[in-house]
């Protein structure tokens, strides 16, 4: 298998990675569902499964990489900051990033062992925007696997004086 | 008021409970019967869901409707919350608590056991809730509550888990604001090590380290989790909404299975 530092991988996308170079350090991006699906109307599976499916597919995937990287390891994922702070208006975007959360901090612990780190980094509008890119720059530094399990907004602070999930 | 004008007798309040034959679940059912709930209850298992219903019949004297559903069958789901609000009158307390374990470690992880909890633990929730909104709404002080786990902070061998119980907790708030002007509150209780018949499986030395990790020096029982259920289920409890409730003796402060120090 071949090996690459980085790759990001859409969530939306369900293809399976079985082809894909292995890297050491993954990033996942989530975006939402499309329109504003309800409990009711929604296809649960294909909104709420599938990017949840690729996630864990993706970490399986790339996982010797990230842990034979030792404290290079890493696995950053992006979600909206508005789901994760619960967004009334739409509930399964909530349930997919509350999941991706607990994901990641279980993530967290395993890779605890093997040196390297994964954290949350919860962006306003648009995941590619400077201070998203910049904080991911940081979080898969060399030397940044000591902060690992961690949930950064970069979304101009929509967070102050709320609870975190 | 009936047909005659005569004013009727308000009528008990209504939980559904799903789970209901497992050890959490059949505490929450009793206690909510000793409070004087009716009670429709659910589970996968019809033998261990009439055991339950019948035992809390004979104990107690609420009216129950037991019902077996497949929490991944829709149409299931919706019969059973319907012959609850059918028989019952009405419905105002739902409790997800119906949930299934299958850890591994991520390289070992099957991807089908993967989704098979996340069918389970989330979108069974998903489609319950969805279910028992309609009769929530009409209720006037509905009450969603929520069994996570402390597994929702993260836990070692448990991402499938983990995941699970989060997108419970992520959706429970956007839920909280969504119906919070129906009158509607919704909370998540994230009960820690729980004595019941699946937990007594584990090795013994496994639980006494459990034990010695948790703060308050005692594994906890399904009634620490019923209390709180029927805390949050009153209706009185209607201004705290949108919640994550830790009920883990202190073990999601203090750090899982780290020796507790001998003396304080």
């Amino acid at each position: 298998m071949t090996t690459s530092a980085f790759t990001t991988i859409d969530l939306a996308d369900t293809t399976p990675p079985a082809d894909a170079p292995a890297s050491s350090v993954v990033v996942l991006v989530y975006r939402g569902a499309d329109g504003d699906p309800t409990l009711d109307t929604a296809d649960l599976e294909r909104a709420v499964v599938d990017p949840l499916m690729t996630a864990f597919s993706a970490v399986q995937h790339h996982w010797t990489a990230i842990t034979e990287a030792r404290h290079r390891g890493r696995v950053v994922i992006l979600a909206p900051a508005s789901a994760a702070l619960g967004d009334p208006l739409r509930p399964l975007d909530c349930a997919v990033t509350g999941a991706l959360i607990s994901f990641v901090r279980s993530v967290a612990i395993e890779l605890q062992r093997h040196g390297g780190g994964a954290n949350a980094v919860f962006y306003a509008t648009d995941p590619n925007e400077p201070a998203v890119t910049e904080l991911i720059a940081t979080l898969t530094a060399e030397h940044a696997a000591a902060v690992t399990g961690q949930e950064i907004y970069a979304a101009n602070g929509p967070d102050l004086g709320r609870l975190h999930p | 008021m009936n047909s005659d004008g005569q004013r009727l007798a308000p009528r008990p309040r209504v939980a559904f409970i799903t789970g209901a034959a497992g050890g959490i679940g059949r505490g929450i059912a009793e206690h909510l019967a000793e409070l004087g709930y009716s009670l429709g209850l659910s589970d996968l298992s019809e033998t261990g869901l009439r055991a339950v219903a019948n035992h809390i019949t004979e104990t107690s004297g609420v009216t129950v409707s037991a019902r077996a559903a497949d929490l991944a069958d829709r149409e299931s789901v919706q019969a059973a919350v319907d012959a609850t609000v059918s028989r019952l009158g009405g419905l105002d307390v739902l409790v997800n608590c119906a949930g299934i374990l299958n850890d591994a470690r991520i390289e070992k992880m099957d991807p089908a056991v993967f989704r098979q909890v996340l069918d389970v633990n989330l979108i069974g929730m998903l489609t319950t809730t969805a279910a028992a909104l309609p009769a929530l709404r009409h209720s006037g002080s509905g009450r969603i509550i929520s069994l996570t786990s402390r597994a929702w902070l993260g836990n070692f061998g448990s991402t499938n888990y983990a995941a699970s119980k989060g997108g419970i907790a992520g959706v429970s708030r956007s839920l909280s604001l969504g119906l919070a002007t129906d009158g509607i509150t919704v909370n998540c209780i994230a009960p820690g090590f729980i004595e019941t018949p699946m937990s007594n499986s584990m090795p013994t030395e496994i639980i006494e380290r459990v034990r010695q990790s948790i703060p308050v020096g005692r594994v906890g029982q399904p009634l620490d989790v019923a209390r709180t259920v029927a805390f949050l289920a009153d209706a009185g409890s209607g201004y705290i909404t949108g919640q994550s409730i830790p009920v883990c003796g202190g073990r999601s402060i203090s750090g899982s299975m780290r020796k507790a120090p001998a003396s304080a």
